[in-house]
């Protein structure tokens, strides 16, 4: 009974070391780091100019229109970040945080939650 | 992500860059001539070559409005909408348009359309069918056989690629305006790093702008969140806040007799007396409802949305209006986007704009034959180059010599079919996809500066061709444009002719560079420059 | 006219960068900078492409700082092809910059 059980855990423990590793393989680094600045930089980007765009007090066309403007130097500045820092998880980490936060914010003062 | 900001930068420059740059090239290729769209939509339609510009263009107008409504309350009365398109200085002749009732299934209905010599106001030729200038205009953000929302969320993509590339390019390249006026010439992969670096320099304003402004006007599209955010109907009421619109009479119900349009141009040019008037459109003629609304040329400010004003076309009343004085955000967003479709532009500016689309083609095809060539220069030892090498430098040859044989095809086929083919503007642009798909076919099959020099040859052939053909098949040729002072026509052609020139001397310059070594001739940077006309 | 003096100053100034390159210097006059040189030739340059800017701007607003960006791309251009293929015309091609802005300088200044 002993035995089974066993190899079956050394299995496990086996597939988690290859997803480890294979986690660190250039490619799979490369297409993450992709993956967070296009990905989450368009996120990014949405949540950060539709919270300025309700926070901003002006007209509301105005408003859009400006966010709008300025959205692709926004994206460009994140993508930039993304690659410019070492550590990929710093980026994952930050770029998460920053548009959880301004898509909370946003929720909120639009009572949408 | 490298150990230095300035390596990383080097890796994304280098494969962003590699990643998009024969969209890239194609989008700058067609935008570059676009800049010439009524040139070119003049020079495919001989039915207005000989239409005089008008001496009084400006003065004539009101006139022609006149004339206009009497012609079309004649023929159009139950239709739909009506439009007057006045000439502009670029486009020579006049059209009175009247709407056809909408068939089923069509999205928009179909415009029964009389194009007039405003000098004579007699009916001209019968047009052939063509898309003329405007085929470059819509292939530069809605490529062709492709779903146009699609095509635009990857023509977005690849301009945000440029956009990163621009940027890390600047980054990287830190001697940027010590060489800024260096050119070494005949020294393999070194020319071609110039080459790109001159060409990205000289026009790096121009890129940054037309790379930034290109994405601001599919903006909507690609981020309608804040508008989403701040109208509780999202897109439509924040485009029913941007755009004028009757909010008067809209709801009136039944008909009524239009008043004189003589009464509402005075009302026009009280507020504009120089009024430079482009286009005037009814809706709903003879109703209650009915709208006129009369737009004029922005001239040189940096809007994007024409000026107009708005009327009631049963009471004459002013209904609606552009903005006199943009708030400091709109103003923003219309000279982003002004500044990207240059229509704004007179006769220097729009060549300045192209010179900087040309320095954009250079700094695109540079880029990515340099890349090819250094890989090809590390792997000299090994005697296979990869699948990766053999599909850039085919991919290389099959667009930048592949697009100027698939646009000369584009006019030869233009002058060639029969005026009557059915379908006739799209086997036009087929001969364009056509020819390119076949240079492509070659290129994959064989790269090699043999098969260069073949393509230039054949492109000296082609460009040459051109304005040959033209004076076969029309009653013009560039020596009577030069006579009449057709300025248009006539540049057309002498570009033409330029082009096959460069081409011939490519053609030559390859034929030296072939014993040397698989280096594609240093001329090719000026090569790159003809691709454009 | 405003659009020539414009071009005129700002291919002037550029004019003054190369010049004010050692390399570029030495290629058209056979012989080092001095340090004085190099410094005035810039601010000569610069001066020249901050009128050049603001002439574009202040008669054509934003139409004038288009212009200038291509007015900037045309006079590199011109600037390259001049100091790298026909190094030894540089000096006529200086001195008829020079007479180009002084020209079309007076003919603005004298309408």
């Amino acid at each position: 009974m002993q035995a089974p059980l066993h190899s079956a855990s050394f299995d496990k423990i086996n597939v988690i070391a290859l997803i480890v590793k294979s986690i660190s393989s250039y490619r799979v680094l490369v297409f993450l780091r992709f993956f967070i600045a296009i990905i989450g930089g368009y996120a990014f980007t949405s949540a950060s100019t539709a919270l300025l765009c309700f926070l901003m007090p002006i007209a509301k066309q105005d408003a859009v229109l400006f966010s709008v403007s300025i959205s692709i130097l926004i994206y460009a500045v994140v993508f930039i970040y993304a690659f410019s820092v070492k550590s990929l998880k710093t980026v994952w980490i930050s770029i998460l945080l920053s548009t959880g936060t301004f898509a909370g914010l946003l929720a909120l003062l639009k009572d949408w939650v | 992500m490298k150990d230095s900001f300035f390596r990383s930068m080097t890796w994304l420059h280098t494969w962003v860059g590699l990643l998009v740059c024969w969209l890239l090239y194609l989008i700058f290729f067609a935008g570059t001539l676009s800049f010439f769209r009524d040139e070119i939509t003049l020079w495919n339609q001989p039915a207005i070559h000989n239409v005089q510009a008008q001496t009084q263009r400006i003065e004539a107008q009101k006139q022609q409005i006149i004339t206009g409504f009497d012609y079309l309350a004649n023929h159009g009365a139950n239709s739909p909408s009506w439009r007057i398109t006045l000439p502009e200085p670029r486009i020579p002749y006049l059209v009175y348009g009247y709407a056809k009732p909408k068939e089923p299934g069509q999205r928009r209905s179909q415009f029964k359309n009389t194009q007039l010599n405003p000098n004579t106001m007699q009916e001209l030729e019968p047009f052939v069918d063509t898309k003329g200038g405007n085929f470059f205009y819509r292939l530069h953000f809605d490529l062709h056989y492709m779903d146009a929302i699609t095509a635009r969320w990857v023509i977005c993509f690849a301009s945000f690629f440029m956009l990163i590339a621009i940027i890390s390019g600047v980054v990287i390249h830190k001697r940027i305006f010590k060489d800024m006026f260096s050119f070494r010439r005949n020294k393999g992969s070194r020319t071609w790093l110039d080459a790109h670096n001159l060409s990205s320099v000289l026009a790096l304003p121009f890129h940054l702008m037309i790379t930034y402004t290109g994405m601001i006007t599919l903006i909507f599209m690609l981020f309608p969140y804040p508008a989403q955010t701040a109208y509780d109907n999202g897109m439509r009421g924040f485009f029913n806040d941007v755009t004028p619109r009757n909010t008067m009479t809209d709801k009136a119900k039944g008909e009524s007799s239009m008043v004189p349009i003589q009464s509402i141009l005075d009302q026009v040019y009280t507020k504009w007396p120089h009024a430079d008037i482009t286009r005037v459109q009814v809706n709903q003629p003879n109703m209650a409802a009915s709208t006129i609304t009369v737009l004029v040329s922005a001239g040189k400010t940096l809007r994007d949305q024409a000026p107009r004003l708005i009327f009631s076309g049963a009471t004459g009343q002013m209904v609606a209006k552009t903005d006199d004085e943009l708030t400091n955000s709109k103003a923003l967003y219309e000279s982003l986007n002004s500044m990207h479709t240059g229509r704004l532009a007179t006769c220097l500016l729009r060549w300045l704009y192209v010179l900087g689309g040309i320095a954009g083609c250079v700094m695109i095809g540079s880029g990515c034959i340099m890349w090819a060539k250094r890989i090809r220069e590390r792997t000299k030892n090994n005697a296979k180059p990869s699948f990766g090498l053999k599909l850039v430098e085919g991919l290389n040859l099959a667009t930048i010599m592949g697009l100027p044989l698939a646009t000369c095809a584009f006019f030869i086929a233009n002058r060639l079919l029969n005026p009557t083919t059915a379908e006739r503007a799209d086997k036009e642009i087929l001969a364009f996809f056509l020819t390119w798909l076949a240079v492509a076919v070659i290129a994959l099959l064989k790269r090699d500066t043999l098969q260069w020099r073949v393509m230039a040859a054949i492109n000296t052939v082609a460009c040459l061709s051109v304005p040959v053909i033209n004076a076969l098949t029309t009653n013009g040729n560039i020596v009577s444009y030069l006579m009449h002072k057709q300025w248009a026509l006539f540049t057309f052609d002498a570009l033409f002719l330029l082009f096959s020139i460069l081409f011939f001397i490519q053609t030559e310059k390859l034929r030296t560079a072939k014993n040397t070594s698989k280096i594609i001739s240093p001329s090719q940077s000026n090569n790159l420059k003809r691709q454009k006309s | 006219m405003i659009d020539l003096l414009g071009f005129s100053l700002c291919l002037f100034g550029f004019n003054g960068f190369a010049l004010a390159k050692f390399n570029h210097f030495k290629d058209v006059f056979k012989k080092r900078p001095t340090e004085s040189q190099s410094k005035s030739l810039l601010f000569i340059a610069w001066i020249s492409i901050l009128l050049s800017l603001v002439l574009c701007v202040a008669t054509q607003s934003g139409y004038g700082a288009l212009i200038f960006c291509g007015f900037m791309s045309l006079s590199v251009l011109i600037i390259m092809v001049f100091y790298n293929f026909l190094v030894g015309y540089v000096k006529w091609f200086s001195v008829l910059n020079s007479v180009l802005v002084v020209l079309s300088g007076l003919f603005l200044a004298l309408n």
